[in-house]
């Protein structure tokens, strides 16, 4: 076993792991010509390394063999800018990711991104592909908005929503300055509305219609869309056959106007 | 003139596979025996799996013509909770010269390259094997599902190939699907009849931001006059129309068009489709068009299906738009909806395409794909 002082190691792959290497382990290194690279135990400050001997792509991806979304994005940066683009490519490709233009992109943009976001993404288990919108946005505006997403209380799916329809609204310029994140799904429906305001609008004036209508008693009716369909959700409690025989004489009535106020205009 | 073909490509592989064909003959006629680059194997064989929106623009861009060793010949299997018509796919190569922003092939295809077969003889002889046992039955084919059926043709000629093989069997169709207007090849050839030459069509105003490399609106229609004029049949594809602020003036101007320069009698199918994509598709649309793009743009929702569609109420409005325009003109059009719900077709026609007298024999379910002896498979 080959031992090296960690004084002696270069700390530039430090990518940040989420989970330190446990004080029981000796931190590992691996040489690269005259250079010995720090690949775990980065918070050491004294004491010997283990050097480790083969490829470092492949230690690397023997030593990380699961590594979250924000935690790839910064290997790969660290592992780029130290080493080169081809040894991050060939370990890229030991993660079932082929370094296309657009990937490097995202990682990048992944990377840079606020470290409460990056935390955030990574406690979510958001993968990658769930980030790609990020690339069609820029600027501060950006960081702001990531940081208030990860203080929000949002899940996982609300938050990958979210940051999509954002991203999108920034790329179309039409991205609002300020969203009620402590709410999500107020949220989310606002920026849904704004993303599709025409859709959007027609279904604001349909249950507005909705509402001037007469329904019978005890009858609770909203719009509700459902993917590409929207439509009238009605909601009534029987408990008699006589019941029955109300509610549908009622809901005869409300047809007329609803063929007159909202089929034929929606 | 010079093709704007003869430029497009920044690589022209040919597998010695192909070594022979008259395809390979062609193709070194064509951008000249120096730009041939003789393969062993596929090129670009590190790209595996699905393309990146950048691989995919270079697909766009890199010839491959090769010897195909699977079936040619394929039913098209229609798509879930949409109504179908009955339609084969007979594939002689994948991916396309064209760039439009919609396109399904940016969710389809996996290859890094732009891939013509060389051997059509085959393909001709699984034709000829169906028309064995089906020679009777009213099938249709296209060769226009996972690439433009003319785009290329001015390299291939597969067209000259294929009409000379449709007047054996004049009772099935074959339809060419295309947004060029190469037609030119085959215009002087004698046939049987039975070849439907169809375009994709949209207002000149959509082509320019969406459709790119393709031929304009009135080079589409003029080809589709030429053909007509020399007995072809002749068939458009309002489709996939895509929402936006003008679409009554241009859509409206588009039929307007189409009503000046063609009876009823000479169009027997006018289909009409609206916006629709695999929700992935997404991630390379934005990449490759940006948000500027009226599809990406676009307010689209999950639908039953799985695809992304406009809200059901502006497809309603659109398809009812189309209808009552051809028919404020003359209930002879023969309009109907490709790819679309059963919600559609009622709000439009107030029936369902196998309830639409004229439309019937398009939907009349044939015998199964194991029955006719072909692959069920393809794309949608």
């Amino acid at each position: 076993m080959v031992l090296i002082p960690v004084s002696q190691c270069a700390k530039s792959l430090d990518f940040g792991p989420s989970k330190p290497l446990p004080q029981a382990l000796p931190p590992f290194a691996v040489r690269d010509g005259e250079r010995a690279f720090l690949v775990s135990g980065f918070d050491r400050t004294d004491g010997d390394a283990v050097v480790l001997v083969g490829q470092i792509h492949e230690l690397l991806s023997a030593l990380y063999p699961s590594l979250t979304a924000p935690e790839t994005a910064r290997l790969a940066q660290q592992l780029g800018e130290s080493l080169g683009f081809e040894l991050r490519d060939a370990w890229l490709s030991l993660q079932g990711l082929r370094a296309s233009d657009e990937l490097v992109s995202l990682l990048a943009k992944v990377a840079s991104s606020p470290r409460l976001f990056q935390d955030w993404v990574a406690a979510k288990g958001i993968s990658l592909r769930e980030l790609t919108a990020l690339t069609l946005a820029s600027g501060p505006a950006v960081d702001g908005f990531c940081i208030d997403l990860a203080r929000s209380p949002a899940s996982k799916a609300q938050g990958v929503a979210i940051l999509e329809l954002w991203c999108e609204l920034a790329a179309m310029k039409t991205a609002p300055a300020a969203v009620q994140l402590s709410n999500p799904e107020a949220a989310l429906k606002e920026l849904q509305a704004l993303r599709s305001p025409r859709t959007s609008a027609r279904d604001t004036e349909a249950a507005a219609r909705l509402k001037t209508i007469a329904w019978p008693a005890h009858t609770q009716a909203r719009w509700v869309r459902q993917g590409d369909q929207a439509g009238i959700e009605i909601k009534f409690h029987l408990y008699s056959e006589l019941d029955l025989e109300r509610q549908l004489q009622g809901l005869t009535k409300v047809r007329e106007h609803l063929s007159k106020d909202l089929w034929n205009r929606h | 003139m010079e093709s704007p073909l003869k430029n497009h490509f920044e690589r022209v592989y040919v597998h010695e596979s192909a070594r022979g064909s008259r395809l390979a003959a062609r193709a070194a006629e064509f951008f000249g025996a120096a730009r041939i680059e003789w393969v062993s194997e596929r090129p670009l064989a590190a790209v595996q799996g699905a393309l990146s929106p950048s691989e995919f623009e270079r697909s766009k861009r890199q010839l491959f013509i090769t010897r195909f060793e699977g079936a040619f010949f394929k039913q098209c299997p229609g798509a879930q909770n949409v109504a179908c018509c009955n339609y084969f796919v007979l594939n002689l190569g994948q991916q396309c010269n064209m760039n439009c922003s919609y396109c399904y092939l940016q969710s389809y295809l996996n290859s890094p390259l732009l891939t013509l077969y060389s051997n059509i003889e085959d393909a001709l002889q699984e034709l000829a094997a169906m028309r064995e046992r089906h020679a009777d039955l009213p099938i249709r084919i296209g060769t226009g599902e996972v690439m433009d059926s003319l785009s290329l043709d001015e390299l291939t000629r597969h067209s000259v190939d294929l009409i000379e093989f449709f007047k054996t069997v004049p009772k099935w169709k074959l339809e060419f699907k295309t947004k060029s207007d190469n037609v030119g090849q085959f215009l002087d050839r004698s046939h049987a009849g039975n070849v439907f030459v169809s375009w994709s069509i949209n207002p000149q105003y959509v082509i320019s931001r969406e459709e790119h490399g393709t031929a304009t609106l009135e080079r589409r229609l003029v080809a589709a006059r030429q053909c007509a004029d020399r007995g072809f049949k002749i068939a458009f594809h309002i489709d996939p129309m895509i929402w936006h602020p003008e679409w009554r003036e241009n859509y409206g101007a588009l039929i307007d068009r189409l009503m000046e320069l063609f009876t009823p009698d000479e169009l027997p199918q006018i289909s009409v489709g609206a916006l629709r994509f695999q929700p992935d598709q997404r991630h390379m649309m934005r990449a490759r068009f940006g948000m500027e793009s009226l599809v990406t743009s676009g307010e689209l929702f999950l639908s039953r299906d799985g695809k992304l569609r406009y809200d059901q109420a502006t497809r309603n409005e659109m398809f009812k738009f189309v209808v009552e325009r051809f028919r404020a003109n003359s209930p002879l059009w023969k309009v109907w909806l490709c790819m679309e719900s059963p919600e559609s077709w009622l709000s439009t026609f107030e029936s369902t395409p196998r309830n639409v007298k004229e439309l019937e024999p398009l939907f009349r379910p044939l015998p199964n794909p194991k029955a006719l002896g072909v692959a069920h498979g393809g794309l949608r």
